[in-house]
């Protein structure tokens, strides 16, 4: 925290990008069209992909315009068929008379010849270099001290394709792409409330990533808001990637194992986190949006929880959490058992034990320690290799080296066993971010079990609960609502309540509206039931 | 950084500092299985004999793995001056470390349980040890406790095991009590040394529990045989199961044996004190099934109250049984081990403050009165 602090103060000296460029006053666009595109070409000299295309209208082409693009980010049918056709066929058919075109050329231009749906006019030439950077035309008049930018962004992207971090068997099958504006349109879907606000702004001095923020006005905590729109604006970095950067770069506590914003690629999960009165933070060039604050609960919540019946979700919430518990302590109290307290295992299973550990030449921990780095090891290459080969590894690693290692008497099935089961539960917790978490504190616990026993791993999960009792995710305490006795927001923790019983916003998130559905009791509904069978259904 | 120091430094004084003195791997432990006492006339003054389960065995047995062979279970004999330096010694002859904590069965010499000092010794011993379960089977052999550990048993070859798993079918019977060792030391030193220890005997390929021995005073005093360990099951209310056997007349004046089986018995106690004499009355309500029976004729089932008949001859046994049990104990050992004190002072303590200082003297003069009411239920489709 210490040094976060430091980090920030340092910064607000020189707060913005943005703001060091204005001090050194960024020209204005001239009446002459020939130094304006002077000072383009200037700036962006070396840069063959940028196109300059000159235009001559007029009755005897007396009036020169000029349009400037990157060839690859325009969309090319936008200014072949609603520019350039425009201006240079379809305006004569018009046929203004000749003076108004000498007076007023660019209000010609404006409000008739193009048939574009956006533009604007902007007056600043760095400004304008942005926009053409970023897939907007410039369309440059002699004369007239102002530039048109037309809205031309269109380039190669993905398609809308299932999250495929994230899957669900029932739930919608979209996730984000790398495009910040299909990525915005894609939650909107979801709620079309007039009170869902998409606040843009750049970060990146040189990348200058668009980074939008997600949040509904009349519910959204304000000062939580203010909050992260201080610390969007305190970075100061060359280029933003992908929202890690800006997660790392706003989280509270940079030592923590855990993640302090929720990333997620499924809209509906963003959806649902905007509506709750949280934020989302989505960036240009990256499927992954965060959700912020965040808590532990959330990183064991699923979409799909809330679309299935509630029983069922609330045992799959207890599996998941169980299973944050094997990920977490499972080859530790194998190691603790075996080699301090071989009488708290059951008789037989203890015989079993020290069978099949006759022969094993590494103590428990070693052992414990060669499989699990085994393990990462194979998942590691698993990412790495090519889809086809993906297969192999699987094969290789579960079957050849888990048997060979068994046969050769190098490891104990029972910890291969072991191995396998940690592995699967902690690919049951939905929030990668956090399985991945567990999985380096498991080495940790695995490390104090091999020294201490159980008193080492009861020794590391005090450690380890300590730090999450301390640690806040913009403000808010990340053991929240467990920290804190409020009935309500415990019904979505380790359990999944009915639907009925999520009448309030999570208190913990303090929002403006907290009400979130009309008081239903099943009495009504089953009054209603009545009454629509004896007939007497209110029209 | 300062916090991360004090992290690192946690960590080091942790693993630097504390050590692992403690840990032996699972494979380098020797799991004692059962142990057998005796007293040895050497110059020693202990035979202790220790029962290993061959672990190599273990996976073979389950079909995994090659390994194995041999002996199903090792056992070693180790004479000492006490039990505590007889277990070190023994490692002298062992590759692996000492593991008690899954000993299923102390077996005591008949010869332990009847010198007074030497089960004083004995038990203090057993007391301390922190590895030993309070769960474990606590038993007497009605010889040496070497000769029956000695021995590989065709059934289970485990001793322990074999022990452990017989005491789980008690109620089948009820021929023996099923007390593990924490609640026979709680008997010795609440009522100082007096306690009931089931008997173990051992044939040529199998064991027998059947019985007990009577501790009183810390010393043996007597045996309780089957009936009377039912008996005194009766007393303590631990019946839940067991069979009987009562008569019931033929029609050419014989009588015919017919086997009664308890399913579940209720016991309901009430202590009165009348003319200076203490009343404890028992209330038993059997349930049971009789499992075999031929009728003389078509029909005696609805004609005659066969079952009422019936009932009444099991309630005969049933009493029969427990007087028997409680003329020895009354009678003949004057110890109260059937709980009668106990309930008094659990229940009536203002009774109790008055007879307990001399409890000993009062106990062969209470007067029990056991009255059961058996009741048979599902009589079957057999006419």
């Amino acid at each position: 925290m210490g040094l976060f602090n430091k980090l920030f103060k340092n910064n607000k000296s020189n707060k913005n990008g943005n703001d060091e460029d204005k001090d050194v006053v960024s020209p204005k666009v001239k009446e002459n069209i020939e130094e304006n595109i002077k000072y383009i070409k200037d700036m962006l000299k070396d840069s063959d992909d940028i196109i300059y295309r000159e235009i001559w209208v007029g009755e005897e082409f007396q009036h020169k315009l000029e349009l400037v693009f990157v060839d690859g980010l325009v969309d090319k049918s936008i200014i072949n068929e609603h520019v350039m056709h425009s201006l240079m066929l379809d305006s004569r058919q018009a046929k203004p008379s000749i003076e108004e075109i000498k007076k007023n050329i660019y209000e010609v231009i404006k409000k008739a010849a193009i048939t574009g749906g956006d533009i604007k006019e902007i007056d600043d030439l760095d400004k304008c270099i942005t926009s053409i950077l970023s897939g907007d035309t410039a369309l440059f008049l002699d004369g007239h001290p102002k530039v048109v930018i037309i809205s031309s962004r269109g380039w190669q992207m993905r398609s809308v394709a299932p999250p495929e971090t994230e899957m669900v068997v029932r739930g919608a099958r979209e996730g984000f792409t790398e495009t910040l504006r299909v990525n915005t349109a894609l939650v909107r879907r979801w709620i079309r409330d007039p009170e869902l606000k998409i606040k843009q702004m750049q970060i990146g001095k040189r990348s200058k990533t668009d980074v939008a923020l997600l949040y509904i006005d009349d519910i959204v905590n304000k000062d939580l808001l203010s909050e992260i729109k201080e610390r969007l604006e305190q970075i100061d970095i060359d280029g933003v990637l992908e929202s890690g950067y800006i997660e790392q770069l706003i989280e509270e506590d940079w030592h923590s194992p855990f993640p302090q914003m929720l990333n997620t690629e499924r809209p509906d999960k963003v959806a649902a986190s905007v509506l709750e009165g949280r934020i989302a933070i989505l960036i240009d060039n990256s499927p992954f949006a965060l959700i912020i604050p965040t808590t532990l609960a959330t990183l064991f919540q699923s979409p799909e929880d809330y679309f299935e019946r509630w029983m069922i979700s609330s045992l799959l919430r207890i599996l998941r959490f169980t299973a944050a518990v094997i990920a977490l302590v499972g080859p530790s109290i194998y190691i603790a058992f075996t080699s301090y307290h071989p009488g708290m295992i059951p008789t037989k299973l203890a015989l079993y034990i020290a069978s099949t550990r006759q022969g094993v030449p590494f103590p428990a921990f070693m052992e414990a320690l060669i499989m699990e780095a085994t393990f990462e090891l194979l998942r590691e290459a698993g990412i790495r290799l090519p889809v086809p080969i993906g297969q192999t590894i699987g094969i290789v690693g579960g079957l050849i080296i888990g048997q060979a290692a068994v046969m050769a008497g190098i490891v104990s099935p029972l910890m291969v066993i072991v191995v396998a089961v940690t592995a699967v539960s902690s690919f049951s917790i939905p929030s990668y971010s956090a399985a991945i978490a567990f999985r380096l504190l498991r080495f940790a616990f695995m490390l104090f079990a091999a020294v201490l026993g159980l008193y080492g791993i009861m020794l590391c999960l005090i450690l380890m609960l300590t730090h999450l009792v301390v640690l806040k995710s913009f403000g808010l305490p990340y053991l929240s609502p467990f920290v804190e006795v409020n009935l309500s927001d415990l019904a979505d923790t380790l359990i999944r309540a009915p639907l009925m019983m999520f009448k309030k916003r999570p208190a913990i998130l303090d929002t403006q509206d907290k009400k979130r559905m009309k008081d239903l009791r099943p009495e009504e509904i089953e009054s209603m039931e009545i009454d629509r069978r004896n007939g007497n259904d209110k029209k | 950084m300062k916090k991360i120091k004090v992290y690192v430094l946690l960590l080091l004084i942790l693993s630097l500092l504390t050590g692992c003195w403690d840990k032996v791997e699972i494979e380098d432990r020797a799991f004692v299985m059962a142990i057998g006492i005796d007293t040895s006339n050497q110059a020693k003054n202990y035979i202790v004999t220790f029962q290993f389960p061959n672990v190599k065995q273990v996976t073979s047995a389950a079909g995994g793995g090659g390994g194995g062979g041999g002996q199903p279970n090792f056992s070693i004999s180790e004479v000492g001056d006490t039990v505590f330096s007889a277990s070190r010694h023994i490692s002298t002859r062992l590759d692996k470390r000492l593991f008690l904590g899954h000993t299923k069965a102390v077996i005591l010499g008949k010869d332990v349980v009847s010198d007074r000092n030497k089960f004083l010794e004995v038990l203090d011993t057993l007391d301390r040890s922190y590895e030993l379960s309070r769960k474990l089977r606590l038993l007497v052999a009605d010889g040496k406790a070497q000769d029956i550990l000695l021995k590989n048993y065709k059934f289970d070859p485990d001793i322990g095991v074999y022990i452990d798993d017989i005491f789980k079918q008690y109620n089948r019977t009820s021929i023996f009590p099923n007390l593990d060792y924490n609640k026979i030391t709680k008997s010795l030193h609440d009522t100082n040394g007096n306690a009931i220890i089931p008997v173990i005997s051992s044939g040529k390929d199998e064991l027998k529990i059947a019985g007990s021995a009577i501790i009183k005073n810390y010393k043996l005093a007597g045996w309780l045989s089957d009936g009377e360990n039912m008996g005194y099951m009766w007393l303590m209310g631990f019946v839940k199961g067991g069979d009987i056997t009562f008569n019931m007349p033929t029609t050419d004046g014989k009588e015919v044996k017919v086997p009664f089986n308890i399913t579940n018995t209720v016991m309901k106690r009430q202590v009165i004190e009348q003319n200076g004499k203490i009343i404890y009355k028992i209330k038993y309500d059997v349930e049971g099934e009789v499992t075999e029976y031929s009728f003389q004729k078509h029909g005696e089932m609805f004609e005659t109250n066969v079952l009422g008949t019936m009932e009444k001859k099991a309630d005969k046994v049933i009493e029969k049984m427990i007087n028997d049990s409680l003329k020895k104990f009354q009678k003949d050992l004057k110890v109260d081990m059937i709980g009668i004190g106990d309930y008094i002072q659990k229940y009536k303590p203002a009774l109790w403050s008055k007879v307990g200082p001399e409890w000993e003297k009062k106990f062969p003069d209470v007067v029990v009165e056991p009255v059961v009411s058996t009741h048979i239920r599902r009589i079957g489709l057999f006419k």
